[in-house]
């Protein structure tokens, strides 16, 4: 673009210029700060629901503390439904299914830990929710179902707890030779520090492969 | 700048770029560029957000605190390991931001509101169960903590805490699992043992020189000496100083000056009366009467009669009319008001009109006056002098301890030097190991500094140690005597005494086995006791706990496969003690007790269940996010 002689040849080229693009440009600005709007009222709502649920959640946690059993289902399964979408749903089935198998519902306890595997975005609460669900279904005498269960965990985090419920399921099944590898396999991984006390008394009474005196 | 920007401003990009610029700070305002930014160096990454050196000294320095507080005053510095400490506090910070932004991706969110109100409720910010927000920007200010920093992290614990609490919390113990774990626990066996003691065994041939000999060289290190050091030190304390010291008198006598306030006797005075009495609640004319007689030996007094006489004749005060009214010295304070303001208005050899008290009527004569004066000096000197002495032993501690530090810097090989300069003794320590000494080496922080690499092994001159109040020691290593072994002669017997018992242990074990075999293959086990004179003991029905079988055989008994049908089995133990022991395992049952009292074990069992399990969840959930996070951890920052 020249530039120009005089101030009002200037004006009069803004001018022409507004004419051909004003509208173009309006348009443009009104979408703009629409777009803005609405990305920012999203983003404020969703925050805003993430920040009811957490403060729900507290209360449940609060509940879960005092075993207020009936609170804590009404309050869990409410989080699971009203928020599905956020973290908070998991953690909240996950709470749930416990007050469920302390009741003795063990369909529905199920059905909250499949929830989670389901629908968690984290794999911890994946793999914590399948470590659970093994449990249960062994619980129900379905130590073949618990094995596959266990079989969906991944990564090694989770490895000396799977072992010793895979081996809880061998010997539900009579393989006391499967279940002795699993076990001593558990004892092979866990943390140092960790409680294996339980677990060496389950290895011990099957016959520990080490001499009495390790 | 508008101008500028008029100026050349001419098109539709220009423009364009102006409204860019503009946008940025309309959303995030000027502020965004001057938060942050500071150099501060990062001792760790997780996922890219930073731990700063300033987050985690805090942190340390707080833990390091706690445990110091922990061990007591005198610990062992080795105690302390600060890389230990560092280590523990990187790694707890690390965990707490990784398992928080694993939160956040999960979509954990901790609200204004909710965050204000865990704050409001935390009792360290209240005063009388109430939010005291001045308390609260005091605190966080003694912690080093800006509000937003302080805000920050309670969040991150929020967080963390939801995220834990939920995953432990949730845990839970099936019907089936709990029967499992109380047969397991509370499981009992029909056990029947029978030990050989290599006390039974004793009495052994003495061994020979080659085998004494031969024994020492291989079990060298059961005869290793520590290494030790013994060390020269200089040692400087106030008290020591203080005997040295020159007492200069005129300093004495300006600090017996200075201080005269503290050694004054205040003014007393010397007054002689007659008391004409009259009681507080004598009526009008006995009081009138008592008046009118004092008024009347007044105007006797006054017309020359002796003041002594009339005291003696007349005052009515049994214990002074004797001495002709005398009273004696005394102070302020000490006699009732009126008569002290009389006595204290007067000149010497004045005498009073009378003087009202509650006793009666006064006429006071004032015989001496002992002016304000100081106790004197020969009466105060011991104590100024033991003043003088600490005053000046402390000052000249810090002046000597200071030129002590820098000459033992300065010429580090030797403590020679700096002991002609200060005039003091170069001591020497007997031989001490790292974990024990007398004397000086009874300090634990004197034995660290002699084995610290740069005393130890450069062989310098330590830095001053501090072993009490104005009391310090440097000190370096005059003799150091590596690791050695104690002589063969020195420990004959005691290897003597082991190879016979490595012997009997070996004669025990030999007939252990021997017992365990013929009992394998089918004989009676009492009469194969009897044989070898020993006892066959049929504990019955035991459990782990049990007290009456000896803890070795017991968890032998318990590690054993359940026997078959029909047939005991059968295993040896070697004791740690050097027997042996056969151990019959001819039963397993389930306990008795468990199904007895249900309620209660079977708590104990949910217990026992919830932690296990709740905990391998927990530490899993850790692990798993620490394995996913990309965390990097900048030691030369730590």
């Amino acid at each position: 673009m020249s530039a120009y002689e005089t101030d009002d040849q200037q004006v009069e080229a803004i001018k022409k210029w507004w004419r051909e693009n004003g509208k173009a440009l309006i348009f443009g600005a009104v979408l703009a700060v629409a777009g803005v709007g609405v990305g920012s009222y999203w983003f404020q709502y969703q925050s805003g629901r993430a920040e009811s649920a957490s403060v729900e959640y507290g209360q449940l946690l609060s509940e879960l503390g005092q075993d207020n059993r009936e609170a804590v289902l009404k309050r869990g399964e409410f989080l699971v439904n009203t928020y599905p979408k956020t973290g908070y749903a998991a953690l909240a089935a996950l709470i749930v299914a416990k007050a469920r198998v302390e009741a003795g519902e063990m369909a529905a306890a199920r059905a909250q830990l499949q929830w989670v595997i389901d629908n968690a975005d984290q794999p911890e609460l994946k793999n914590v929710a399948r470590l659970r669900l093994a449990r249960i279904q062994l619980a129900e005498g379905n130590a073949q179902q618990a094995l596959a269960t266990l079989s969906g965990i991944e990564g090694n985090a989770f490895a000396a707890a799977a072992e010793e419920i895979r081996g809880d399921a061998y010997m539900a099944q009579g393989d006391t030779g499967a279940a002795r590898t699993a076990y001593q396999k558990a004892l092979d991984v866990s943390e140092p520090g960790s409680d294996t006390r339980l677990l060496r008394m389950k290895l011990d009474n099957i016959g520990s492969p080490l001499k009495a005196d390790a | 700048m508008m101008h500028f920007i008029r100026e050349h401003a001419k098109g539709f990009f220009a423009w364009l770029i102006v409204i860019l610029i503009i946008i940025p700070f309309a959303f995030w305002g000027i502020n965004s560029y001057f938060d942050g930014g500071s150099a501060d160096s990062v001792v760790a990454r997780v996922n890219d957000v930073e731990i700063t050196a300033r987050e985690f000294q805090r942190v340390y320095v707080r833990e390091r605190a706690r445990r110091q507080e922990m061990l007591g005053e005198n610990a062992d510095p080795a105690l302390l390991n600060d890389a230990l400490i560092k280590r523990d506090v990187i790694d707890r910070l690390v965990n707490s931001e990784s398992v928080a932004q694993a939160a956040i991706d999960a979509g954990l969110r901790i609200g204004d509101a909710q965050l204000a109100r865990e704050i409001i409720q935390n009792p360290q910010f209240q005063q009388d169960g109430r939010f005291d927000g001045e308390l609260y920007a005091r605190l966080l200010n003694s912690m080093g903590l800006t509000e937003k920093g302080f805000e920050a992290e309670v969040r991150q614990d929020m967080l963390v805490e939801q995220l834990v609490s939920g995953v432990t919390g949730s845990e839970f113990a099936t019907e089936r699992e709990l029967q499992e774990v109380a047969a397991l626990v509370d499981q009992e066996r029909d056990i029947a043992y029978l030990t050989l003691s290599p006390g039974d065994f004793s009495g052994e041939a003495v061994p020979t020189d080659e085998e004494i000999a031969a024994y020492y060289e291989e079990n060298k290190d059961l005869f290793s000496l520590p290494e030790q050091v013994s060390v020269e030190y200089l040692e400087l304390s106030a008290t020591d100083l203080m005997d040295g010291i020159e007492v200069d008198e005129d300093a004495l006598r300006r600090m017996y000056e200075e201080q005269e306030a503290n050694f004054v006797q205040a003014e007393e005075r010397r007054a002689s009366h007659i008391l004409i009495t009259a009681g507080p609640d004598a009526d009008e004319a006995a009081d009138q009467a008592a008046r009118d007689k004092a008024l009347q030996l007044l105007e006797r007094i006054r017309s020359g009669e002796s003041f002594e006489e009339i005291a003696k004749a007349e005052s009515q005060d049994p214990g002074s009319a004797a001495e002709g009214g005398d009273l004696g010295f005394f102070g302020r304070g000490m006699m009732v008001k009126p008569f002290e303001e009389a006595v204290y208005g007067m000149s010497i050899g004045d005498i009073s009109e009378p003087v009202r008290t509650r006793f009666g009527y006064h006429i006071i004569k004032l015989t001496d006056i002992k002016a304000q004066q100081g106790r004197p000096f020969e009466e105060v000197r011991p104590t100024l002098e033991q003043e003088y002495r600490e005053l000046v032993a402390e000052d000249r501690f810090y002046d000597i301890a200071e030129q002590l530090s820098d000459l033992t810097y300065e010429i580090p090989d030797t403590l020679e030097v700096a002991a002609q300069e200060l005039e003091l003794e170069i001591k020497t320590s007997p031989l001490f190991s790292r974990h024990a000494g007398e004397g000086i080496a009874s300090n634990p922080k004197v034995r660290a500094m002699a084995f610290s690499p740069d005393v130890l092994e450069a062989g310098n001159n330590s830095e001053p140690v501090t072993i009490g109040t104005n009391h310090v020691v440097v000190l370096r290593i005059k003799d150091r005597r590596s690791t050695s072994h104690k002589p063969l002669e020195d420990v004959r017997d005691e290897i003597i005494a082991s190879l016979q018992r490595e012997a009997s242990a070996e004669k025990a074990r030999a007939l252990g086995e021997e017992i365990r075999e013929r009992m394998t293959a089918g004989e009676d086990p009492a009469s194969l006791a009897e044989e070898y004179q020993l006892e066959w003991r049929e504990a019955g029905f035991v459990r782990r706990d049990d007290s009456g079988v000896p803890g070795e055989v017991l968890r032998a008994a318990f590690r054993m496969m359940p026997p078959g049908q029909d047939q005991a089995r059968i295993e040896g133990v070697e004791l740690v003690s050097g027997g042996y022991a056969v151990v019959a395992l001819k039963a397993v049952r389930g306990s008795a007790v468990a199904e007895g009292n249900g309620e209660e074990s079977g708590e104990r069992f949910k217990n026992l269940v919830l932690r296990k399990y709740g905990a391998q969840a927990g530490n899993g959930v850790l692990e798993s996010i620490r394995k996913r996070s990309k965390i990097e951890i900048i030691q030369e920052n730590l």
